[in-house]
């Protein structure tokens, strides 16, 4: 056992023929870094600026496959406050991301685990430009399939254990909302009609997110830290999209189990990253 | 075992798939730096994708491109720079086209400036006195012959329900009301609306809106028709005159459009300034703004009204009035309400 139990009292008497308890894993994190926003609704320019985000991260056990079936719940929230290259206008991007993801997890090879598997999930954003007036702003809003895997590793170091985890997640098809290309909002409220949802997949949409973790599990806590990287890009309708940010999160992580019905008397237990 | 070669093939294979996907990345971001080259080109191409009348005005902006090219210079100071750009932007004639820098800012004018102004600040000042009341945005007043007036400078200023109410029930004995909004030069398309939704006792197109679909000159969305719906508040029943000059520009060229279809009111005064793209913003390397029409509004026979819209009634502030202290537009409006009375 690598990971520090949190918020729970483990029963001592244990069973040794009791199944292990599988353990859910909960990670919270804030970052910072650099963000790079380009939107030719707004201007035909690339603004660059200060990323901050909040990451929640949820994995736990299924019954499914002979519970080899995990699921993944990722909510991730992002600001970005970025300036035109001569510093004279700006840009402020804001969205909320959430990904509902069902891995498979292959058999562990030498400390190495493989998750492999999908996810379905969204995104609702919006690109806002101070100096603009009838264009201020462009609202992103996209559903998606994703493929994704996750890579973990486990080392010591010294006496230090460390947790190393790679996960990416690639937008492959889903749906989108765009005005069109000189399309005004006014229009848009006056309830033009027209298509403003759209097909998306990797012909018009890019959108890659990856993140390195790295874990030291300690008596009071585990300690985590993540560099992540998130490239997001959309041709629809001529107006162009492209959000990269890299941001270094820290934060803590946590595994417990929640008790329902009657609670097990084994004091053995079963880590998502083991 | 169960992770074997093609395995990790298939992982490298997919790898490899995604860095070709981002090789062939579909978002192609203009490569500009802040040189008087790339400010030329980075304007010229915004105007080119966006600019929405080259048509209508019979612009031929690759010919533009070719003489304006030719004058650009690698040590050209920010001042030179922004008087060649000013003076290419000039040949679209469209007062929505501007760019503005730290030092100065480039307009086109002459929808009013070749004009006469047909306005006196004096005269309006006289007509109100002292006691006039304020609606926000609005100066209103019962004049002597009990007429209501109404002076609204700028359709950006504030136009709540309330104080359209409050307005239209003081002059709700009069025997009509004058609406002035000469030197109006636009603002919030929505009062606009809001105002005239006053003076309609049902649904009524008054106009259209098309926006551009792609970069091309000629891209454009079908005209999707814009609607005034009467409003549910207090709506005035009584003759209303509506004074323009050739400074009413943008929204207030949109609500005389508007206006002008209410079964009431009559235009009165000169021709509109026009103003009919709603317009949009962009920028430079270099950090200047550059504002621009993008979105053609035609009126209901889904004709231009860019270059503005002729008044029912033609009057022009008379010089022999002026010495006498008198608006000869105003004086003509209240003649027309008592004749419709």
């Amino acid at each position: 056992m690598f990971l520090l139990l949190w918020g729970i009292i483990l029963p001592l008497a244990a069973q040794e023929t009791e199944p292990p308890v599988a353990l859910t894993y909960q990670s919270s994190l804030v970052g910072i870094g650099r963000a790079k926003v380009y939107d030719s609704y707004l201007s035909p320019l690339s603004y660059s600026g200060t990323h901050i985000g909040f990451l929640f991260e949820q994995m736990k056990q299924t019954g499914l496959c002979e519970k080899k079936i995990f699921a993944q719940h990722q909510l991730n929230a992002t600001f970005a406050d970025a300036k035109n290259p001569a510093g004279t206008a700006e840009d402020y991007a804001g969205a909320l991301t959430y990904n509902y993801g069902l891995y498979y997890r292959f058999p562990e090879i030498k400390r190495f685990q493989f998750f492999a598997g999908g996810q379905i999930g969204g995104l609702f954003g919006m690109l806002y430009n101070s100096r603009n007036g009838n264009n201020p702003v462009d609202v992103k809003a996209d559903f998606s399939f994703n493929l994704s895997g996750i890579a973990a590793y486990r080392m010591q170091i010294k006496q230090q254990l460390v947790n190393l985890r790679y996960q990416i997640n690639v937008l492959v098809a889903g749906g989108l909302l765009s005005p069109e290309y000189g399309q005004s909002y006014y229009e848009i409220g006056l309830g033009e009609g027209g298509s403003y949802a759209y097909f998306a997949s990797l012909h018009n949409r890019i959108a890659i997110n990856q993140l390195l973790s790295v874990e030291f599990p300690f008596q009071i806590c585990t300690l985590r830290f993540s560099f992540s990287h998130r490239f997001y890009q959309t041709n629809i309708n001529d107006l162009q999209t492209q959000l990269i940010d890299r941001a270094i999160y820290i934060g803590l992580s946590r595994n417990f189990y929640t008790v329902r019905g009657k609670q097990s008397t084994s004091n053995h237990y079963r880590y998502v990253f083991e | 075992m169960f992770l074997n070669n093609r395995f990790f093939h298939s992982v490298a294979a997919g790898f490899t798939l995604g860095i070709m996907l981002l090789a062939s990345s579909c978002v192609d971001i203009p490569d500009y730096n802040n040189t008087s080259r790339d400010n030329f080109e980075a304007l010229w191409s915004i105007m080119d994708e966006h600019y929405c009348f080259f048509e209508y005005k019979n612009v031929d902006w690759d010919s533009i491109h070719t003489v304006y090219s030719q004058r650009i210079g690698n040590d050209m100071s920010s001042e030179s720079l922004f008087l060649l750009l000013n003076e290419m932007l000039q040949t679209l004639q469209d007062g929505h086209v501007n760019l503005s820098t730290p030092f100065d800012v480039g307009r086109y004018w002459k929808w009013f400036e070749d004009y006469p102004a047909n306005y006196d600040q004096t005269l309006i000042d006289g007509l109100l006195g002292t006691d006039y009341r304020i609606a926000s945005g609005m100066r209103y007043k019962v004049l002597d012959d009990n007429i209501g007036y109404i002076r609204y400078a700028d359709f950006s200023s504030g136009l709540g329900e309330s104080n359209l109410d409050y307005v239209i029930e003081a002059f709700g004995l009069c025997d009509g009301i004058i609406i002035d909004v000469r030197n109006n030069g636009g603002g919030l398309l929505s009062n606009s609306d809001r105002f005239a939704a006053r003076f309609f006792n049902q649904r009524d197109t008054v106009g259209y809106i098309r926006h551009k679909t792609g970069k091309g000159h000629n891209d454009f969305s079908a005209p999707y028709p814009v609607s005034i719906e009467p409003s549910t508040r207090l709506r005035y029943q009584k003759p209303v005159i509506v004074l323009t000059n050739r400074s009413c520009f943008s929204a207030t060229n949109d609500f005389v459009n508007a206006m002008r279809r209410a079964p009431t009111v009559t235009i009165l005064g000169d021709k509109t300034g026009g103003g009919s793209g709603l317009p949009f913003n962009s920028e430079l390397p270099n950090g200047w703004s550059v504002r621009f029409s993008a979105c053609p509004m035609l009126d209901a026979a889904m004709r231009q009204i860019e270059f503005g819209i002729e008044p029912d009634v033609p009057v022009d502030l008379r010089k022999e009035d002026l010495l006498e202290g008198k608006d000869t537009m105003i004086e003509a409006a209240r003649q027309k309400i008592k004749e419709i009375n």
